[in-house]
């Protein structure tokens, strides 16, 4: 009786918090039939009923080796043709960001770069496959450079160096932590010129390591957009290579994923840096950046550095404590049996963590795609900012009224339980593949559930405490 | 005064736990079965219980 009392107390307490928004800022107030934090329990246990569906249902590996059809080819021609939309396209974007005018909305530049490259993208390579990967513009510059000189004969002879093992997927890790503190810290994020002059650096960057390792090679390892929207395409029932395309299962191509050097790093950098976004728009990370503000204030460094510092500790100590958090999984997985490290578990399981970085990228940024990806339109007729008007659009307004702060709340929802319930479906097959015993298999998948309950109710606590501000 | 900070923001903490409450009820309820299989003791253990190296290599 005390403790309905309590609970009914705890429920009545919550129930009179103030209702909050819709994260990013973009959308207006929210009308849900209950409470925000009611729907993390109830994600909680759709998950807790998935986990016993999958371990009374799924009896035997289904995932592991999965058949790929193949439906159609893909003429040279289209290679080559996407290769050049790639590269017009990066040079167009780059010109745009050095000649356009310097105001971040009326730039095409930056919108581009925020909304469509690194939200967008992912979104497509998830319906349609790897697509980046035909319009990559670095690789196609590569692959260019590399045929003339095959045919001119410049090359004969010289291989490139053999791609060191220890190095793996870091350069990506690298490449996805520098462009997300960019995007979340960096004072000057919307700079048009200075990201035109940082787009100028990646490709160099990716040429170099192109010429020294080989164009495949490094654009699969070290090209960091190309690493981060393959991962994504993985899950995806498309898949093109050896210019032909492939149907496959859904989520058949991520236990194919191998968990070379940096690719848990690579995971958890993806999952925590979208987690920084969602966070350091809420009150929590907004009362304790002014203390951190403070310390490297008393360092010597002025008031836009120390900001600027504070949310680049913010955003480490958030892929560590993701990092920590799949860690913790893996270390419980361990005391099941015994017989596998924690290092083979911690590769192994690395795979599942792809649909829950997709269902954070979804959940966290639907909103600035469905509203800002709109710009696009005035954008696109008058991409300098100059006036002019192409295509007719560049009077476009946004719509914000097509979807509502309601039904982006469900679409991140729905976003968050579905990537979750995938990356257990995925840890499940992996445990029946690993574990000779169901019962070992299933009694294993009590850790990655708690991990994934936590992934969920992480999720939608960020999304909720953005909403607060 | 930093007292009163805390108690001015209870209402943001109390929001935080409820979120923090179903991983806290999931956690008990695995460490719990940990502990109930821990008590029934081993079973019998297999003879090939390694992972086979072909899942171990992806």
């Amino acid at each position: 009786m005390r403790l309905r009392r309590a609970v009914l107390a705890a429920g009545a307490l919550a129930l009179a918090l103030p209702a909050t928004a819709s994260a990013h800022g973009l959308v207006g107030k929210q009308d849900l039939p209950i409470p925000r934090w009611l729907f993390a329990w109830a994600a909680a246990v759709v998950l807790v009923a998935s986990f016993v569906g999958l371990a009374v249902l799924w009896a035997t590996p289904r995932l592991q080796a999965v058949v790929e059809r193949r439906r159609a080819a893909v003429p040279r021609v289209l290679e080559v043709l996407f290769g050049v939309l790639g590269i017009a396209l990066f040079a167009f974007c780059v010109y745009a960001g050095f000649a356009g005018t310097q105001a971040a909305t009326a730039n095409i530049l930056p919108t581009v770069i925020y909304v469509y490259f690194w939200v967008a993208v992912p979104f497509v390579s998830v319906l349609f496959g790897d697509v980046f990967r035909a319009v990559n513009p670095w690789l196609a510059v590569g692959k260019g450079v590399g045929w003339i000189m095959k045919r001119t004969g410049a090359v004969e002879g010289v291989e490139p160096l053999p791609y060191p093992s220890w190095l793996g997927r870091w350069p990506a890790v690298a490449g996805v932590l520098v462009f997300a503190w960019v995007e979340l810290v960096y004072a000057n994020k919307d700079d048009p010129s200075q990201l035109a002059i940082m787009a100028l650096a990646y490709a160099a960057v990716q040429l170099v390591g192109m010429s020294l390792y080989g164009t495949d090679t490094w654009s699969r390892r070290g090209d960091a957009f190309s690493v981060y929207f393959g991962m994504f395409a993985r899950i995806s029932p498309l898949r093109w290579r050896e210019r032909a395309l492939f149907t496959r299962p859904v989520l058949g191509g991520a236990p194919g994923l191998t968990p070379v050097a940096g690719t848990v790093a690579l995971l958890c950098t993806m999952i925590g840096t979208t987690s920084f976004d969602g966070f350091s728009q809420g009150t929590t990370w907004n009362s304790i950046v002014p203390h951190l503000q403070d310390f490297f204030g008393s360092l010597g460094l002025n008031a836009e550095h120390a900001l600027e510092w504070a949310g680049t500790v913010g955003i480490v100590v958030m892929c560590c404590l993701i990092g920590l958090l799949y860690r913790l999984g893996v270390m419980g997985m361990h005391t099941v049996g015994r017989k596998l490290s924690t290092r083979d578990l911690s590769g192994a399981f690395i795979h599942t963590l792809i649909p829950i970085a997709f269902a954070y990228v979804l959940a966290h940024y639907f909103s600035l795609v469905a509203y800002q990806g709109q710009a696009i339109a005035a954008l696109a007729s008058d991409p300098l900012g100059d006036g002019s008007n192409l295509l007719g659009t560049a009077n476009d307004a946004i719509n914000y009224t097509w979807i509502s702060a309601t039904g982006i709340w469900y679409v991140q929802v729905g976003a968050l339980v579905i990537g979750h319930v995938a990356g257990l479906a995925l840890a499940h097959d992996r445990a029946l593949a690993l574990f000779t015993k169901a019962r070992d298999a299933t009694r294993s998948q009590y850790w990655m559930l708690a991990v994934m309950v936590a992934f969920t109710s992480l999720g939608l606590w960020l999304l909720s405490a953005a909403a607060q501000q | 005064m930093s007292a009163a900070l805390i108690l001015a923001h209870a209402g943001h903490w109390f929001a935080g736990l409820l979120y923090l409450a179903p991983v806290l009820i999931v956690v008990g309820a695995l460490l719990y079965q940990s502990w109930k299989d821990k008590k029934l003791g081993p079973e019998d253990e297999d003879e090939d219980g390694d992972a086979p190296d072909d899942v171990l290599a992806h």
